[in-house]
């Protein structure tokens, strides 16, 4: 038989599943089965049949497996037992299921063997004979001639129906075709070598072939017709053959189809076989599910997932945002309240809850005493059971032993409470026997416990324990008269108010007491959560009439830490109120006198519903979450399978960092000069870390610089990172900022035009036409600066004029004036300089360099040989300078006015007027650009209670009605973004040791100001774009202040605020706009004495007398106190004009009626000052003397310049000497200085400067050096000295004096 | 890792009841993707046509890379109508995946709203306004989806190009 060439099921064995079918579906057929076993309607086993390959699988795992169900028991075991024997190689195959490769071929030869021998046995069987199986019987024994043939004939008739069946059942099985075919694996894995021993295949004939295309014929249509076949209800073979809608059969509700489906039809084409089982079409079973795939619901049902919104208007946009109207809903279920003591007991009450107190605690013993007995006896029982060793057994008794004591002491206790009840009870009927009226109803009954037959093996003891019940007694009727409670205690009432969040959300109704001293609230309260919570309150009060609401207590309720159901929770509370006992009640809270504190339970439960996935992370604190990521550690976000790089690989793409870069537009790639590579490769690593190379210049890093740098980065990162949390859109843009449009003429403008004055501007009479500002500056920005004329300028000894100019600086441009002779001189000169364009105005941080030089032609050696030759030379001499911020100019938009500029603190040479310079300018934008809108701050947290909030906001937009350009400022931001009163930044903090000793010392109140102003400004400013006025107006308090070593201006005044308020001076804070800082001006006013107030400028430290006109705060706009803030409605705004007197309601809107003296104060009560270490300030100076001397170097290229030691000593002297005197004004004067630089260098001439500044970075101390002008100078004998003085004050606050000098031997 | 560019536009809206509309865009990925460079929400102008459709062509170009092939990124929109007395309904919301195979692709998102009960309906005829999705994460759970009842609106046709890199490093043919 196994020679007859069959065709090879190519299909790997391994990657296959039999199909599971429900057997009983052929148990009883769908169809009857035609009597003729030719006319193909053989049933074959459906899983051989239908899977050829997975029998494979079946049969090798189990080879025993009996055939089939309906077989006749005789004849089953004997053709299953025959298989197995006439199959040639079946244990092998049964042992070599890890060859299959290389043996599939003989083993599906050999199941193909198989299957037809079972086939041939079913045919037989179908017959209906038992005797032909018996003659099969014996035709194996004795094979005759006749027996083969017949079976050669029935092999063939059933091959060709196992071929049919494989080729059907290809249809049901999944093909991989990922796996190489068979024959592909077994070449590849036994090579070359590899020969085919089973028989060739024969070539099937191709199932295409080429046709002619031939014309149309009445032949060629019948021919064309029998070629077709057509399926339908009259090609059926008999009428019975009726197929039912399979699926209607599995589920008639779901799976009817209207109209009826024909599944004759269906069944014609796809052949009977393999249509249907009983459990409908093959491989549907798998994707039917009896579930509905629509809910069954009621139109009108909610899910929760949406809600109806009512169509607003687009600019309210915001207000229906989506995310407002997320919230958490949170059950505060409310059970009870129970006093174990309440000032209304008497002692009768107290005897009654002491009994309920016992009961509850012999409850408790009880009930861990029988649980512990459980475990007792189980222990005992299987110990007695168990089989040990010695020492297992020596163990488990000592175990034993010990609970049987722990037992024993249980029982004890339970006893000595017992004892105590029946003691308390005998108490309690002796109360009520003295009065006659019982006023409760409490009995106390023993009872005794039924027996177990179980507790007989616990140790004795246990079964004489007595129970105790407590019952309420009905009172008799006339009994319940007398009995009736108190009137006292008719009239308390309970009230429970609910805190969330420290908020009052929700009061409850006030409930009456009841006899037991216990209160029922039984309600619950959702509360729907819009914040994280913190906290949730319930404060207990009590009403009595005549005494009004009394606290009692306050509870704080935990929060569930799941969303599961949570128990009822009781919670202690007690009270130190006070009421005195009278005949009748105890009172309470009088320890001496017996009567005990109030003291209670609180019945309740918090619970959460309506919950959402963002709970949990609202909810777990931060602790807990990384807790639970630690748990599991196997979580992945990325399975293993489905990830294609690493994090790390991921995140260190060094082309993608700087793409994203670009795309965030900063640092290098601000002018997008950069080109990025398409692979990794071509990028330029620098570019990413761009962010900190800008600031490792050349040469050696030294600590207090970094130290300021870190401060300055952690500054604007705070600011940065609240702008961006709380910002509604990062890039914030008003509709004017994209669209330009030109405002359309209005008819009344028209008419204006028309009738309106006259005179037009000529040629001879100028007209000043209102300047129209633009809104985003297109094409070239530059700055206007005129230059009008400035006073007290350093002048010359000599008495000869100086012929001043001013040279300006603005980024990469300069511009300079014509020289002007005199001591004030009068320029009304106008440059402009370029503004770097591209960059966004508000990221602008450079600032506006104004320096005033005197210019002096000074003789050079000159030379014999050269006799027609003059040497001589330009020296430019540094006399004062200011800088204004490009913030300022860009937020105000024209800057008019008087700028204080910053004298040298000695100058050789020259004479200092006793009042400060001042250079009188206007600068403004070209074209001119309207200043940017400030933050609204609409999504700052409120940090004030709602009360507050509104008067302030009320106040806000009160005065600014009136008048909109002053700065008023009703609440500012703090550093968590909540939005506070200002007043609550200033308290008396006690300044250094250093203030103190100068105010009480010395005794000049102006002194210790002037030091205070000098001292705080050398903390350095915030250097950084989120610095904008109005982007972030964040107030740090003092001690973050000095932690992080630098601020804002307003901090600064702060910080000097509170200093000079502990020095007992009366101080305000002044918020307005000043020169050079812009809307960020913040300035101190203290009044000294009844006639003496000074405005004390915390930026530069500058004092000012108030009725100075030349004061560079501009405007004022909010006087803020401590207690209150107040506005000016004044009609001036200069404070020289002013009026200061606060309580004038006419001059100062104050924001509270009346001031505040509850505000709390969010600064630290004192601040910790330390000094600055000495090591670094040795690095600072020698690092900052060497890295100017460099610069000297470098700046003079065509010499190298000689530095005179004793010079430099000399100076150091003046400079250290200065420091320590408080006297100034003296030890600069020239006199002194040519004094003692006369002392020391007789043979020179010796030109010397020297400025203060606070440090800042060392790149700035560097400029300023430069800046004085001195390394300019092309005599070759000129010898310079240079020293740099640190004064250290307090916290790393470091103020700079440097001086240079130039010499020049005389003899020349 | 891979890369994807798309680029594109959100192209036009039609077949809504009325067509003076809006579109709110979002792009969402799975955790590992990383968008480079690119907005990943924006809004379209509001259309106010009198033609058939309402025109956008709102430019789309963003750059991502990832780690995995899970969560692709796909365009959540909203649609909004601009009624005739200057408020803004919903008017729909669609979701549609960027296509990962390389290529020029017209993508058509349908775009429906959820149907609310009679009283909001009849609220939404006369009152205006409409049914807003609580959370845009009913776009994307399917056993949120199950519980809407929906009312198709219209489509919002995108034009998205398409991309990609790296991805046959990983065997992955797109």
């Amino acid at each position: 038989m196994s020679n007859i060439s069959i065709p090879q099921p190519n299909r790997p064995p391994h990657r296959l599943k039999p199909l599971k079918l429900p057997k009983q579906a052929w148990v009883d057929p769908p169809n009857p089965i035609s009597e003729e076993p030719t006319t193909s309607q053989v049933i074959l086993d459906p899983e051989r049949l239908l899977s050829p390959p997975a029998a494979v699988g079946v049969r090798v795992a189990q080879p025993g497996e009996s055939v089939s169900n309906n077989q006749t028991p005789e004849t089953s075991n004997m053709d299953s037992y025959r298989e197995i024997l006439d199959a040639p190689l079946s244990p092998s195959v049964s042992s070599t299921t890890s060859k299959r490769t290389s043996l599939s071929a003989e083993i599906s030869a050999q199941i193909r063997q198989r299957i037809r021998q079972q086939a041939k046995t079913m045919v037989k069987k179908k017959r209906g004979s038992v005797q032909l199986a018996k003659r099969l019987l014996r035709s194996q024994t004795l094979t005759t001639t006749s027996e083969i043939e017949e079976g050669a004939l029935d092999n063939a008739a059933i091959d060709d129906k196992i071929t049919t069946a494989i080729e059907a059942g290809k249809r049901f099985t999944t093909v991989d075709p990922s796996v190489a075919p068979e024959t592909v694996q077994k070449s590849f894995f036994e090579s070359l070598g590899f020969k085919s021993d089973k028989p060739e295949e024969p070539k099937k004939p191709t199932p295409v072939f080429f046709n002619r295309s031939v014309p149309r014929s009445a032949k060629n249509e019948d021919k064309f017709r029998s070629m077709l076949t057509t399926y339908g209800r009259i090609r059926l073979a008999n009428a019975n053959d009726e197929v039912e809608d399979p699926m209607a059969r599995m589920n008639a509700n779901m799976w009817t189809v209207t109209p009826e489906r024909d599944y004759n039809v269906f069944m014609q084409r796809e052949g009977r076989d393999r249509a249907f089982a009983k459990a409908g079409i093959q491989r549907t079973t798998e994707i039917l599910t009896d579930q509905p795939l629509r809910l069954e619901r009621d139109p009108d049902a909610s899910f929760g997932l949406l809600d109806y919104t009512k169509a607003v208007n687009w600019h309210e946009w915001d207000v229906h945002a989506r995310h407002g109207t997320e919230y958490f809903q949170l059950d505060l279920d409310l059970n009870r309240i129970e006093f174990d003591h309440h000032w209304l007991f008497s002692k009768e009450d107290v005897l009654v809850r002491k009994i309920k107190t016992l009961h509850h605690a012999i409850t408790q013993t009880g009930t861990k005493a029988v649980e512990f007995g459980k475990k007792y006896l189980m222990d005992k029982v299987s110990a007695n059971l168990r089989i040990m060793t010695d020492q297992q057994r020596a163990h488990s008794d000592s175990d034993l032993a010990s609970a049987e004591s722990t037992f024993g002491e249980l029982l004890k206790e339970y006893q000595s409470l017992a004892d105590a009840i029946e003691a308390t009870w005998g108490q309690l009927l002796e109360e009520r026997s003295h009065h006659k009226v019982p006023s409760t109803t409490l009995t106390v009954t023993k009872v005794d416990l039924p027996r177990f037959p179980d507790f007989e093996m616990l140790p004795e003891g246990f079964m004489e324990v007595p129970v105790y019940l407590l019952e309420r007694v009905e009172p008799d009727e006339e009994e319940k008269k007398l009995a009736k409670s108190p009137k006292a205690m008719q009239k308390v009432r309970l009230q429970v108010l609910i805190f969330f969040n420290d908020i009052l959300v929700c009061r409850t109704a006030s409930v009456k007491l009841l006899p037991d001293f216990s209160v029922e609230f039984r309600k619950v309260y959702q509360l729907r959560i819009y914040e994280p919570p913190e906290n949730i309150m319930l404060v207990i009060r009590e009403n009595h009439p005549g005494k009004g609401w009394m606290e009692l207590a306050r509870v704080y309720v935990p929060f569930p830490e799941d969303l599961k159901v949570a128990e009822l929770e009781e919670l202690d509370f007690g009270s130190d109120v006070v009421v005195e006992g009278t005949s009748k009640y105890l009172g309470c809270g009088h320890p001496t006198k017996k009567s005990p504190c109030i003291a209670g339970r609180l019945f309740c439960r918090l619970q959460w519903s309506h919950t959402g996935p963002r709970i949990h992370r609202m909810l777990t604190p931060k602790s807990a979450q990384t807790m639970a990521s630690e748990d599991d550690a196997k979580f992945e976000l990325i399975p293993k399978a489905l990830r294609l790089v690493s994090d790390e690989e991921h995140a260190s793409d060094i082309r993608l960092e700087a793409l994203s870069k670009r795309w965030a537009g900063g640092g290098v790639f601000q002018d997008n000069n950069h080109w990025i590579g398409l692979t990794s490769a071509e990028v330029d690593s620098s570019w990413i870390s761009e962010g900190f190379k800008d600031e490792t210049l050349t040469g050696l890093d030294f600590s207090m610089d970094a130290m300021r740098r870190i401060g300055n980065r952690y500054a604007s990162l705070i600011r940065t990172h609240l702008v961006e949390q709380f910002s509604k859109d990062k890039r914030h843009k008003t509709h004017a900022d994209v669209i330009k449009e030109v405002s359309l003429p209005t008819s009344f403008g028209g008419f204006g035009d028309l009738f309106g004055p006259a005179d037009l501007s000529r040629k001879l009479k100028p007209m000043r036409t209102p300047a129209s500002r633009v809104n985003t500056a297109v094409g070239k920005l530059r700055l206007v600066v005129n230059i009008q004329s400035a006073a007290n300028l350093p002048e010359r000894i000599d008495k000869t004029a100086s012929t001043v100019f001013v040279e300006c600086k603005f980024q990469n441009s300069t511009g300079l004036t014509l020289a002007v002779a005199g001591k004030s001189p009068n320029w009304q000169e106008t440059l402009t300089l370029d503004v770097v364009a591209g960059a966004d105005l508000r990221t602008i941080i450079d600032s506006l360099e104004v320096n005033v030089y005197d210019q002096k032609v000074n003789k050079l050696p000159s030379d014999d040989r050269e006799p027609n030759s003059i040497h001589e030379q330009m020296e430019k001499t540094w006399l004062a300078s200011l800088s204004v911020p490009f913030s300022t100019i860009y937020s105000l938009g024209k800057i008019d006015g008087i700028l204080i500029a910053k004298r040298p603190l000695f100058l050789t040479g020259y004479k200092f007027p006793h009042q400060s310079s001042y250079i009188k300018m206007m600068i403004t934008l070209d074209p001119p650009l309207t200043p940017p809108a400030g933050n609204l701050y609409a999504n700052f947290l409120p940090g004030e209670p709602e009360s507050i909030m509104l008067d302030a906001k009320r106040f806000e937009s009160r005065v600014r009605a009136q008048f909109p350009e002053r700065r008023i400022i009703g609440l500012v931001n703090d550093a968590n973004g909540k939005r506070i009163l200002p007043c609550r930044y200033l308290r008396p903090i006690k300044p250094p040791y250093v203030v103190q000793e100068v105010f009480t010392n010395v005794g000049s109140n102006q002194k210790a100001i002037e030091l205070a102003a000098h001292m705080v400004s050398c903390i350095p400013f915030v250097t950084d774009p989120i610095m904008f006025p109005g982007v972030s107006d964040l107030w740090t308090t003092t001690e973050q202040l000095l932690t992080i070593g630098c601020g804002d201006e307003e901090e600064h005044a702060i910080l000097l605020a509170c200093w000079l308020m502990s020095l007992q001076l009366p101080t305000v804070l002044i918020l307005g706009h000043s020169l050079p800082e812009g809307a960020k001006g913040a300035f101190v006013l203290v009044q000294i004495n009844s006639h003496l107030h000074l405005l004390a400028n915390a930026s530069d430290g500058n004092v000012y007398a108030i009725d100075d006109p030349l004061c560079p705060l501009m405007t004022v706009g909010t006087v803020v106190t401590a207690e209150n803030v107040f506005a000016n409605i004044q009609k001036t705004a200069h404070p020289c004009l002013m009026d200061f007197d606060l309580k004038n309601k006419s001059n100062w809107d104050p924001l509270f009626q009346a001031n505040r003296f509850d505000l709390a104060t969010i600064q630290p009560s004192e601040l910790t000052y330390t000094a600055v270490n000495e090591d670094i300030l040795v690095e600072l100076r020698t690092n900052l003397e060497r890295e100017i001397k460099l610069r000297f170097d470098e700046a003079r290229q065509y010499a190298i310049p000689q530095w005179n030691l004793m010079a430099s000593r000399a100076l150091r002297e003046i400079l250290v000497d200065m420091d320590n005197t408080t006297d100034i004004a003296t030890a600069t004067s020239p006199e002194n200085i040519e004094y003692r630089l006369g002392q020391v260098l007789g043979a020179y001439k010796i030109k010397a400067v020297a400025f203060r500044c606070p440090f800042v970075s060392r790149e700035k101390l560097v400029a300023d050096v430069l800046r004085t002008n001195l390394h300019i100078n092309s005599n070759r004998q000129t010898q310079f000295a240079l020293c740099v003085h640190v004064q250290p004050f307090v916290n790393s606050i470091i103020s700079c004096c440097v001086g240079v000098a130039t010499l020049l031997p005389k003899h020349v | 890792m891979a890369e994807v560019h798309v680029i594109g536009e959100i192209y036009s809206a039609h077949d809504f009841p009325d067509n003076q509309l809006c579109c709110r865009w979002q792009l969402q990925t799975g955790g590992g993707w990383r968008v480079i460079s690119g907005d990943r929400e924006g809004q379209t102008q509001t259309d106010l046509p009198t033609t058939e459709a309402a025109y956008f062509a709102h430019p789309l170009n963003i750059h991502l890379s990832t780690r995995t092939i899970q969560g692709w990124p796909r365009i959540n929109i909203e649609v909004w109508h601009h009624d005739q007395y200057g408020r803004q309904e919903v008017y729909g919301y669609g979701t549609a995946f960027i296509p990962s195979s390389p290529g020029e692709h017209m993508i058509d998102c349908q775009c429906w709203r959820p149907k609310g009960t009679t009283r909001d309906e009849i609220m939404q005829f006369f009152v205006g306004g409409g049914l807003q999705l609580r959370s845009i994460s009913a776009l994307e759970s399917p056993a949120e989806r199950v519980k809407l009842q929906t009312v198709a609106m219209g489509v919002v046709k995108l034009r998205i190009s398409v991309i990609t890199r790296y991805f046959d490093r990983f065997g992955i043919c797109c």
